[in-house]
């Protein structure tokens, strides 16, 4: 059924700062931005959200979902449940990038495409990565590249683990080979082909990654490096990276309260990069949601929890309220990734003919309404439209 | 991104009169009797089909997108498809599928051949494998061709034909039963389009596995069923036991109208109508002619040219329009699981309308939303073409 959705006297970030804006959608496309859109102007059924002068940004594109689960590093019990559509509308993401973990075994990248579309079913957009953290990669096809081509949902391979005790200790030669497998599958499919890499807190860091930049012709934006915030040698490194021309990843999940205890918090890690002058079209942030972390409690040992998508919204809103503009922020998770992994402009901005992703934010910066591809799925803080088999 | 057409004369495929239908990027939004206020706006077009004809743009259930053929050695093999055939024949949703040659053309070269057709304007879904037996995959399973790989919505294969791998029935279970199950678990149509030949096995094949399997007679569609009165006959008899035929239009003006002529005797038969029946063009595939002997003794391809001057045939014949359009809409729609969303002009459905002038001879042509064609001028291209 044909629906039409207007957003009325929207403080407009299309991520730039626009004023005062009315956005019409029609079939979760954004069919026209003006000062003022007749409510008749369709004709009939128009559903009409007044904004109230209150911000209105691009729904966030999460690159890096566990969305089939992920953990089980201490056995069996340790494994995450998979990704509920309230967990990620709740959140503001309105498009994510399923990944596997450290477990190639026990999950399969067929589950993750299939997840991938049941969400994408249920409202949100989603893609994937195929292979994990090993080596060999494992794919649905046999071969990353065919992965690559051959199935619309895969963008590209990762997380390929690196400098990481659980990672394949791949050579240089093989991470070079992947990464032109990515770059070869990419072009031919007309994506971006992008790998993204675990980073772990082992002392090489992004060291191979760079030599890979200096020995081969392979474009830098192919690289997209996660976790830089583990530790602040790696984020050190990072921000050169990014210098270098390739993107660098944010954990918003990684930080102290979240048992990391030497890392940077992501919204501190933006504001630096925004002020070290890093180029800040290059810095992305994801979420890992639904990865396990392990935080210790105070008596001793260590609890497993499963990491939150919700993350990436609290950092933004952080690293606003530390100082960093909005437009600046919100790119972090909506232009930057969707540009990285060839999603723009159809998302992470709101612009005439993208797709109607779009949050909007109270006055205290919280997320009071997600739209996603023109339907109402958070309102008033409140989940509207649940998943297949949620409560 | 809005285009509002005025007062056409609507086919649904079902007639519902003279109406206005307003279209918003790529999907139809609103059809009333007179919708007004729109004349002036910033972006939108107004289209006045004063005297026209609106139906529902063609569905081709049977297409060699990569080109088919090959039966006379490589310099036989036909070329590829080009966008404007289609749209300039009536056409906004085609299903790509293989030939004889599963060898030197493959599944990965016909998705990547259906994507750019939708890129480009128009829908396209493919099947997996080609005539033979065991079938020719991508992934290595049927049932993982159709799960995994977009538009994937089914599988193809030769029956009773010299050139088949002459499948048993229990071999054509083992398909049918993978495309069925790939079809639930990935929400498409999980069809088995079975190239049919003039072989004396016939349907058999077919009602072996209705005979001795659970597969809904919905998943099976033989097709090139008009090829002789045998396997009509046989049509028929599926028909009256729930399944579909699909019929093949000529590949030349005589052709066509001999195949016009068998379609209206179909369509009079007890328990047989437009609703069960498909035609389809096999354009780009070859249409060898073998002697007695198997030898080819020439060939030529076809071209979907026929689809419509089949249509204008069967009216000219007394077949009210609505129902000769259902062959290509409502009826292949069903087939594909798209029922009001292609082959109809609904509300909330795509915006695939083909624009019939006043010899119902083919006008315009809007597809997914976009204009294809205008008065006879094509507005839409392939990349190369």
């Amino acid at each position: 059924m044909a629906c039409a959705l207007l957003i009325r006297h929207a403080d407009l970030y299309t991520p730039e700062p626009m004023g005062i804006q009315d956005v019409l959608v029609v079939n979760g496309i954004i069919i026209r931005i003006a000062e003022k859109i007749d409510e008749n102007f369709l004709g009939i059924g128009v559903e009409v959200i007044e904004a109230r002068g209150r911000k209105v940004v691009p729904g966030y594109v999460d690159q890096h979902v566990h969305i089939i689960g992920g953990g089980g590093e201490a056995g069996p019990y340790s494994r995450t449940p998979e990704v509920q559509l309230s967990d990620v509308v709740s959140s503001g993401v309105t498009t994510l990038i399923g990944v596997l973990g450290t477990d190639g075994t026990g999950r399969h990248p067929e589950t993750l495409l299939a997840k991938a579309r049941g969400l994408e079913t249920e409202g949100i957009t989603a893609y994937m990565l195929t292979g994990s953290y090993e080596i060999p990669l494992r794919t649905i096809t046999g071969d990353a590249r065919r992965d690559v081509i051959l199935i619309d949902k895969v963008l590209g391979i990762g997380e390929i683990a690196l400098s990481d005790h659980r990672s394949s200790q791949p050579t240089k030669d093989e991470l070079k080979r992947i990464l032109t497998q990515a770059r070869l599958g990419g072009i031919l499919s007309g994506k971006a082909g992008v790998v993204q890499f675990h980073m772990g807190v082992g002392a090489a860091g992004l060291g191979m990654l760079f030599e890979i930049l200096d020995e081969t012709e392979i474009p830098a934006k192919h690289f997209i490096p996660t976790h830089v915030n583990r530790a602040i040698p790696l984020f050190e490194q990072a921000k050169e990276f990014a210098r270098r021309g390739g993107y660098i990843d944010l954990t918003s999940g990684i930080r102290e309260s979240d048992g990391f205890p030497s890392c940077i918090k992501p919204s501190d890690a933006i504001r630096i990069c925004m002020e070290e002058g890093v180029p800040m079209d290059r810095l992305t942030m994801s979420s890992d949601g639904n990865g396990s972390m392990s935080v210790p409690l105070p008596e001793g040992g260590a609890r497993l929890l499963v990491t939150r998508l919700s993350s990436l919204h609290e950092e933004i809103r952080d690293a606003v309220m530390a100082g960093v503009p909005l437009e600046t922020a919100i790119r972090v998770c909506g232009e930057n990734p969707a540009r990285a992994n060839g999603l723009w402009p159809q998302k992470g901005c709101i612009r005439v003919d993208s797709d109607a992703d779009m949050l909007i934010l109270s006055e205290e910066l919280k997320i009071d309404t997600v739209i996603a591809r023109g339907r109402t799925m958070v309102q008033g803080g409140e989940v509207l439209v649940k998943g297949t088999f949620e409560e | 991104m809005i285009k509002l057409l005025k007062n056409a004369q609507v086919y649904a495929p079902v007639p519902l009169g003279k109406k206005d239908v307003l279209i918003v990027d790529e999907k139809i939004y609103r059809i009333e009797d007179r919708i007004e206020g729109y004349e002036g706006l910033p972006d939108v077009e107004t289209f006045d089909l004063e005297g026209k004809t609106l139906v529902p743009g063609y569905i081709d259930m049977h297409v060699h997108i990569t080109g088919g053929g090959g039966e006379q050695g490589p310099a036989s093999r036909v070329p590829e498809s080009q966008l404007s055939v289609f749209t300039t024949n009536g056409i906004t949703t085609v299903v790509g599928l293989l030939g004889t040659d599963g060898i030197t053309r493959s599944i990965e070269n016909l998705v990547a051949k259906a994507r750019a057709l939708t890129d480009e304007g128009i829908t396209a879904y493919t099947l997996t494998s080609a005539y033979g037996y065991p079938p020719v995959t991508m992934t290595g399973s049927v049932e993982k061709d159709i799960m995994m790989i977009t538009p994937m919505i089914g599988v193809k294969i030769a029956v009773s034909d010299h050139r088949s791998s002459n499948p048993t029935g229990e071999d054509l279970i083992a398909v049918a039963t993978a495309a069925r199950r790939a079809g639930l678990l990935s929400n498409t149509p999980g069809l088995v389009t079975m190239h049919m030949g003039s072989g004396k096995g016939r349907l058999d094949p077919i009602f072996y596995v209705l005979d001795h399997s659970d597969v809904p007679a919905k998943n099976l569609l033989p097709t090139h069923m008009l090829r002789s009165p045998e396997l009509i006959d046989d049509g028929t008899e599926l028909v009256r036991r729930g399944g579909y035929m699909d019929c093949t239009a000529g590949c030349d003006d005589m052709d066509m109208e001999v195949a016009a002529g068998q379609l209206m005797e179909l369509l009079s038969r007890d328990g047989v109508s437009a609703d069960h029946v498909t035609m389809s063009s096999d354009a780009f595939g070859s249409q060898p002619r073998f002697d007695e002997n198997g030898e080819c003794i020439g060939l030529t391809y076809a071209s979907p040219k026929y689809l419509h001057k089949t249509i204008q045939s069967l009216v000219r014949r007394g077949l009210p329009l609505e129902e000769a359009l259902k062959l290509l809409t409502s009826t292949p729609a069903v087939l594909l699981g798209k029922e009001g969303k292609k082959g109809c002009v609904a509300v909330g459905a795509d915006a695939d309308l083909l624009v019939l002038g006043e010899g119902l001879e083919i006008d315009s042509l809007f597809a997914r939303g976009k204009t294809a064609l205008w008065e006879g001028k094509v507005l839409m291209k392939g990349r190369f073409e």
